[in-house]
C-alpha cells in the first residue's frame, strides 16, 4: 500500500482509486470512528488518530491497511446492496401480500368481539367473580393496604372512575397532563 | 492482504449472479447471510470466485448458493418469500408478551439502585386490584391468539394478593377465550414460602430470578436490605421451587466483579440446582451509570467474559451435563432453524409496542418493559404512550411506537441495512437513548453492537467445530417455538 505518513501529526494519508465511491469511504469512516478521525479530498482520504495513545510509523501503515481493507468491503457491500435492490423489494413484498392474504382469510373467532354465546357468559361470570373478589378484599384489610379504599369499595369500579381513581390512572395520559 | 484480494473485484460490474448477499471476513474465511436467514462459509479463494462470476457452475459450492438464495439467477422467489415470512411473522401479529411491574417495592437492592427509591412500607406504589383487574382484560384486546403475562417489579411477591389475582383470573379469561396463556414471575424470591410455592406449582408459573454467580458477588449487588444476604434467599428459594416442579431458571449481569470469574458462575448456577445460565449486559442507567466506573464493563470484557461463559457450557455439555446459555440459545434459534423464538429485542423491527407492551404499578402504559424501567430509573417519561383507557389500537399505532418502529428498522441503519448479521439481529432504540442519548444509535461506538456481533463471531466461529455445532443445533431447536405457542418469557430486554 502506497501511503504517507506523519508520525508526529500521527496522520497517514493514500490515495484511492475511482472504483471507489464517496459512499463507500463515508461507511468506512463511520466504521473507523471510534479509532479516527477521516478527512477526504480529490486525491484521497488522510486518517488522523484519535485519543492519547501515539502510533509508530508500523501501527499507522497498519491502520491505513485496515482502512483500506473495509473500504474495498464497504465498496462491495454498497453494489450487491445497489444491483439486488429491486430484487429484495420484490421479493419482500410479494412476502408481505402473502402474509396479508393469509391473515384475511383466517377464522375471525380469535378475536374477542366474535365470541360465542358461552364464551360472552363465561367472560361475564369471571368478570363477577372478580368483582365480588374486589369487594371481599376491599372489606378486609390486606398485604396490598392500598388496594382498599376508606369507604370500603373496591376502587376504580365501572361508573365511580372520578372517586375512586385518585391515582387517575382511568383518565387518559393528555388529560393528566392537559396535554 | 485482503485489500489485494478484493480490489481487483471492483475494476468490473457485479456479475449477474451474485444475489442479496451480506459477508464479513472470520478469520480467513468468509460468513455469507442473506436476508432469508440462511448462511454459508465460503474460503477466500472461493469468495472471489462467487463475486467475481467465476464459480463453476453445478459445483457443490455452486449447489450450496442456489438452494440457499444467494444466486441472483436462481433464485426461488416463492421459498425464499415463504422463509422470509416465517421468520418474521410477528410483524402480522399484536403483542403477546405484556410485563406488568406490581410495585415498586423490594427487599434487596440492584445493580440499577443499590437502594430501591421507594420505602418498603410504602404500598403506595402497588398496583391495586382494580388496576389489575383492568390490566387483565385489556391483555386480550389484541389480535394475539397467544398471550404471556410477566409479573416483576420490584418484587413482584410483595404484592402476592395482586398476583395471584392475575394469575388465576388471566389464565381463567385465556382459557374462556380459546387462547393460549403463559404467565411468569421475575423475583428475587426473598418472600416465598410454602404457600406461594403450592400456587406457583398449581398454575404453572415460571419464575426467573437474579443470580450473579458466587456468594461474594451476588451480595455485593443484590444484598438484602437490612444487610442478610440475598444469595442464601435466592439459592433457597430456587432449590424450594425445583423441588416443587416449578419451572425456574436465572439470570446473570455482567459486572466488573464477574471479570475472570466465568468458571466460579457456572459452578454457582450448577450448584443452585440450575441447567441454564442467561448472561444478560449491564445497562448505564440508574445507579448502574452513577457506578459506571465501579461496576460498568466496556464490551470487549463483556465479551472476554461472555466466551468463558460459553466455553464453560461447552465443556459441561462435552461431559454430557446439559447446561445452556439462553442468550445463545436465542440467537442460534434464528440462525441455524431460520425462525423466529419470540425475543422482541431481535427482530428486523424493535419489537417494543409491537410485540410487547408494559405496565407501570399505576396503570401507565410503556412499549416495552426495558422503556419502563429506563422511566423510573431515571425519571424520564419519554417512552410512556399513556394509559390502557387509550385503547389498544391506539397505543399500539402511538407515535412513540412508530417513532421506535422508523428507529429501528434495520434496513434503514447505517452498517445494519448491509451487516451480515442482520438477519438475526436488531436494534433497541430504549438502549440507544440511554446510552448515547438518542433514538437512532451509533453503531461504531454502540456497546450493545459491539456485544452482539462480538456474540455472533463467537457462536459462528465455534459453529465450525461439527461437535459444537450438533450440540449448537440442539440449544437452537429448544429455543424454537411451535404455532400457537405463546412468546416465552424473561426474553424481553436488559435491565434486571
Amino acid at each position: 500500500m502506497n501511503c504517507d505518513i506523519d508520525i508526529n501529526q500521527q496522520r497517514v494519508s493514500f490515495e484511492i482509486g475511482d472504483t471507489i465511491t464517496e459512499e463507500a469511504v463515508l461507511s468506512t469512516a463511520h466504521v473507523f470512528s471510534r479509532r479516527a478521525e477521516v478527512w477526504t479530498s480529490e486525491e484521497g482520504v488522510e486518517l488522523e488518530v484519535k485519543g492519547d495513545s501515539k502510533l509508530d510509523e508500523s501501527g499507522l501503515k497498519k491502520l491505513g491497511a485496515e482502512f483500506l481493507e473495509e473500504l474495498t468491503a464497504q465498496e462491495l457491500r454498497r453494489r450487491i446492496s445497489v444491483e439486488n435492490r429491486s430484487v429484495r423489494e420484490y421479493l419482500i413484498t410479494q412476502a408481505l401480500i402473502a402474509a396479508a392474504n393469509e391473515q384475511g382469510q383466517q377464522p375471525a373467532d380469535s378475536q374477542l368481539g366474535n365470541l360465542t354465546g358461552d364464551q360472552e357468559d363465561e367472560i361475564q361470570r369471571l368478570i363477577s367473580e372478580a368483582e365480588s373478589e374486589l369487594e371481599s378484599k376491599a372489606g378486609a384489610p390486606s398485604s396490598g393496604g392500598q388496594n382498599a379504599t376508606p369507604n370500603g369499595k373496591g376502587e376504580g369500579g365501572e361508573g365511580q372512575d372520578e372517586s375512586l381513581d385518585p391515582k387517575a390512572i382511568l383518565k387518559s395520559w393528555e388529560e393528566k397532563e392537559n396535554a | 492482504m485482503p485489500e489485494a484480494l478484493l480490489g481487483p473485484l471492483l475494476k468490473d460490474k457485479l456479475p449477474e449472479t451474485v444475489g442479496p448477499t451480506f459477508f464479513r471476513k472470520l478469520g480467513e474465511r468468509y460468513l455469507l447471510t442473506n436476508d432469508w436467514g440462511n448462511h454459508c462459509w465460503l474460503e477466500a479463494e472461493e469468495f472471489v470466485q462467487f463475486m467475481g462470476g467465476t464459480l463453476k457452475e453445478e459445483s457443490e459450492l455452486w449447489h450450496n448458493l442456489r438452494t440457499r438464495g444467494f444466486l441472483r439467477n436462481y433464485m426461488s422467489f416463492e421459498e425464499l418469500g415463504g422463509r422470509w415470512r416465517q421468520r418474521t411473522h410477528f410483524l402480522q401479529e399484536g403483542p403477546g408478551l405484556h410485563v406488568l411491574a406490581l410495585t415498586r417495592r423490594s427487599r434487596c437492592a440492584s445493580p440499577y439502585a443499590a437502594k430501591p427509591a421507594v420505602g418498603f412500607e410504602d404500598r403506595k406504589f402497588d398496583m391495586t386490584l382494580a388496576a389489575a383487574r383492568r390490566l387483565a382484560k385489556f391483555v386480550f384486546d389484541g389480535p394475539r391468539s397467544e398471550i404471556t403475562m410477566e409479573l416483576r417489579g420490584g418484587d413482584p411477591m410483595l404484592n402476592w394478593d395482586v398476583a395471584t389475582f392475575l394469575v388465576r383470573h388471566t389464565s381463567s379469561f385465556a382459557k374462556s377465550v380459546q387462547r393460549n396463556f403463559r404467565s411468569a414471575i421475575v423475583s428475587p424470591l426473598f418472600e416465598l414460602d410454602e404457600e406461594k410455592i403450592a400456587f406457583l406449582a398449581e398454575h404453572e408459573v415460571e419464575i426467573s430470578a437474579p443470580l450473579d454467580g458466587p456468594k461474594d458477588l451476588h451480595d455485593s449487588l443484590r444484598g438484602g436490605l437490612e444487610g442478610e444476604s440475598g444469595w442464601e434467599k435466592t439459592v433457597a428459594g430456587l432449590k424450594d421451587l425445583k423441588k416443587a416442579g416449578v419451572p425456574c431458571e436465572a439470570y446473570f449481569t455482567v459486572t466488573r466483579g464477574a471479570l475472570g470469574r466465568a468458571k466460579e458462575v457456572v459452578k454457582a448456577y450448577r450448584d443452585a440446582g440450575l441447567d441454564s445460565i442467561h448472561v444478560r449486559a449491564l445497562w448505564p442507567v440508574g445507579d448502574a451509570r452513577k457506578r459506571w466506573s465501579e461496576i460498568g464493563v466496556s464490551a470487549q470484557e463483556y465479551l472476554a467474559f461472555y466466551n468463558e461463559i460459553l466455553d464453560a457450557c461447552l465443556a459441561l455439555e462435552a461431559e454430557g451435563t446439559v447446561f445452556q446459555e439462553r442468550g445463545a440459545g436465542l440467537l442460534l434459534t434464528k440462525m441455524f432453524r431460520g425462525t423466529d423464538p419470540g425475543a422482541v429485542e431481535h427482530r428486523l423491527v424493535y419489537g417494543g409496542g409491537l410485540g410487547e407492551m408494559a405496565y407501570d404499578f399505576d396503570g401507565d402504559v410503556y412499549p416495552s418493559e426495558e422503556a419502563r424501567v429506563y422511566s423510573e430509573l431515571e425519571g424520564d417519561k419519554l417512552f410512556r404512550i399513556g394509559s390502557v383507557d387509550r385503547g389498544f389500537k391506539e397505543l399500539v399505532g402511538h407515535p412513540t411506537v412508530r417513532s421506535l418502529a422508523m428507529a429501528s428498522e434495520l434496513g434503514s441503519q447505517p452498517l445494519c441495512s448491509q451487516c451480515v448479521y442482520k438477519p438475526f439481529c436488531g436494534v433497541s432504540p430504549v438502549y440507544n437513548v440511554a446510552a448515547q442519548g438518542s433514538l437512532h444509535g451509533r453503531n461504531p461506538t454502540n456497546d450493545r453492537c459491539a456485544i452482539y456481533m462480538g456474540m455472533f463471531d463467537a457462536l459462528f466461529e465455534r459453529s465450525r467445530d461439527e461437535k459444537v455445532k450438533g450440540l449448537f443445533e440442539d440449544w437452537a431447536k429448544s429455543g424454537e417455538l411451535e404455532s400457537g405457542d405463546p412468546t416465552p418469557p424473561f426474553l424481553s430486554g436488559g435491565l434486571l
